[in-house]
């Protein structure tokens, strides 16, 4: 008989606890501990995502510095060393000149947004998703834009915990947007996130002219997502002449893997 | 025990924050490394089984926390791969070696992210999730078994050298009989 019969009392143990935690993880019973848990972490956690941010950011630094002959070597020590120094410091400017961007872009709109901080991201290697400090109870709900600069949609609001949120960024494949090319017929389309990389936007009419360097926003044709908001620029077109429409790749006018601070656009219907 | 327990508690919330907050900053494929399955196929191989069950159980319910995934798909998943891993130490390998965890550890990884799709294709085909399945074969199967190995690779090098359990023991003229 196999030895494993002989410790299977706490493997069974383990699985029944499991199985009456998800129970009452159903039941909603959970919920407080699990909300407490989150707000608890948040902070610590606020501080270790920035200072990976600025590692990796730091990391790429150096790792392009390694064409550089010997003579600039020291230099670059320096300079690092500098980074490194003014990291805190830079990273808190950073966000407060974010921050007023999106107060200015938001003031001029007549929007109103919650400012959130970015605290983590989700752990799965398939989903791209930010997890934000801010939940149910400053009003955050399902599908509302998330916005990462001067009017940039980073994402969308995917779900919603008490005290904090996770937002799909643009890229990944889940994500689905309506959108419009700021071209003479204003050619609406569909943005889909391409694994993790890329955007592309489908459903383009054949008939309207899609030209490189055009900037593809928000239709404003989705509820909670108001038209204007900047997608990405349009990197290249692919037109098959048997088909009814051309896709158009976008590249994204900002860096959505090191976002540290964003706004949450609430719905019109919430102000 | 409660000192262990509370010590053990701790370390698990550090390697969590640093699983959720650091690791997954750092550029693709790396992000894609799963510390809390790292070290609970460690415990449950190097150190003892009942440890490493309560690792699985205790990290799972963190990651919980901030996976999107149905709850307790990670959590039963983690604890299932250590339930097989073991099944398998205690009975196909014959001592704790460097070539036993390195095995195991990748039979855990792999079961691990297979048990996680199997859920979810279960869920779904249950109608209990609407939630469409991402697969992401080279990432899931090829990266996080690559990067957990290599980290599996240095906890153990590390453990046993600051424990000195990895000396080299020769038999002396007086111990011979």
């Amino acid at each position: 008989m196999f030895k494993f019969f002989k410790t299977a009392r706490l493997s069974i143990i383990l699985l029944a606890v499991m199985f009456l935690l998800i129970f009452l993880h159903y039941l909603n019973v959970l919920l407080p501990a699990e909300n407490l848990a989150i707000w608890l972490l948040a902070p610590i956690q606020q501080r270790v995502y920035a200072a990976g941010a600025r590692i990796n950011n730091l990391y790429f630094a150096v790792a392009s510095q390694s064409e550089l002959t010997k003579s600039n070597q020291r230099l670059e020590q320096e300079v690092a060393n500098l980074t490194v120094a003014n990291a805190e410091l830079k990273t808190r400017l950073e966000e407060s000149h974010e921050l007023l961007l999106q107060n200015d872009f938001l003031a001029r709109h007549d929007y109103t947004a919650i400012a959130a901080r970015v605290i983590g991201k989700n752990p799965e290697p398939t989903r791209q998703a930010i997890i934000l400090n801010k939940g149910r109870q400053d009003g955050v709900k399902v599908n509302l834009p998330v916005l990462a600069s001067n009017g940039v949609i980073a994402g969308k609001i995917s779900q919603v915990k008490a005290n904090s949120s996770e937002a799909v960024l643009l890229y990944d494949s889940r994500s689905r947007i309506a959108a419009l090319v700021q071209n003479d017929a204003k050619s609406k389309g569909v943005v889909f996130g391409e694994h993790g990389l890329s955007l592309k936007m489908n459903f383009l009419p054949q008939t309207e002219a899609v030209k490189i360097g055009q900037i593809a926003v928000t239709s404003g044709l989705e509820a909670n997502i108001p038209a204007g908001l900047v997608i990405g620029k349009v990197q290249r077109v692919e037109a098959e002449s048997n088909s009814f429409f051309q896709t158009a790749w976008l590249a994204p006018l900002i860096k959505l893997d090191d976002l540290t601070v964003v706004s949450i656009l609430k719905s019109p219907n919430d102000n | 025990m409660i000192i262990n327990f509370l010590i053990n508690l701790l370390f698990l919330l550090c390697l969590g924050i640093v699983q959720v907050s650091f690791l997954s900053t750092w550029p693709s494929p790396v992000s894609s490394l799963n510390l809390i399955l790292t070290l609970a196929i460690f415990i449950t191989v190097i150190i003892d089984y009942d440890q490493g069950l309560y690792w699985a159980l205790g990290g799972g319910l963190f990651l919980e926390l901030y996976t999107h995934l149905f709850f307790g798909i990670t959590t039963l998943s983690l604890i299932l791969a250590m339930i097989l891993i073991n099944v398998l130490f205690s009975n196909f390998f014959t001592n704790r070696s460097f070539y036993s965890l390195m095995i195991l550890g990748l039979i855990a990884s792999l079961t691990y992210n297979l048990l996680v799709l199997l859920f979810q294709f279960l869920l779904v085909l249950f109608k209990l999730s609407a939630e469409p399945i991402f697969f992401d074969f080279k990432f899931q199967f090829v990266w996080q078994p690559f990067f957990n190995l290599v980290i599996l690779a240095v906890i153990f090098f590390t453990f046993f050298t600051f424990t000195g359990r990895l000396k080299s023991v020769f038999l002396t003229p007086a111990s011979r009989p």
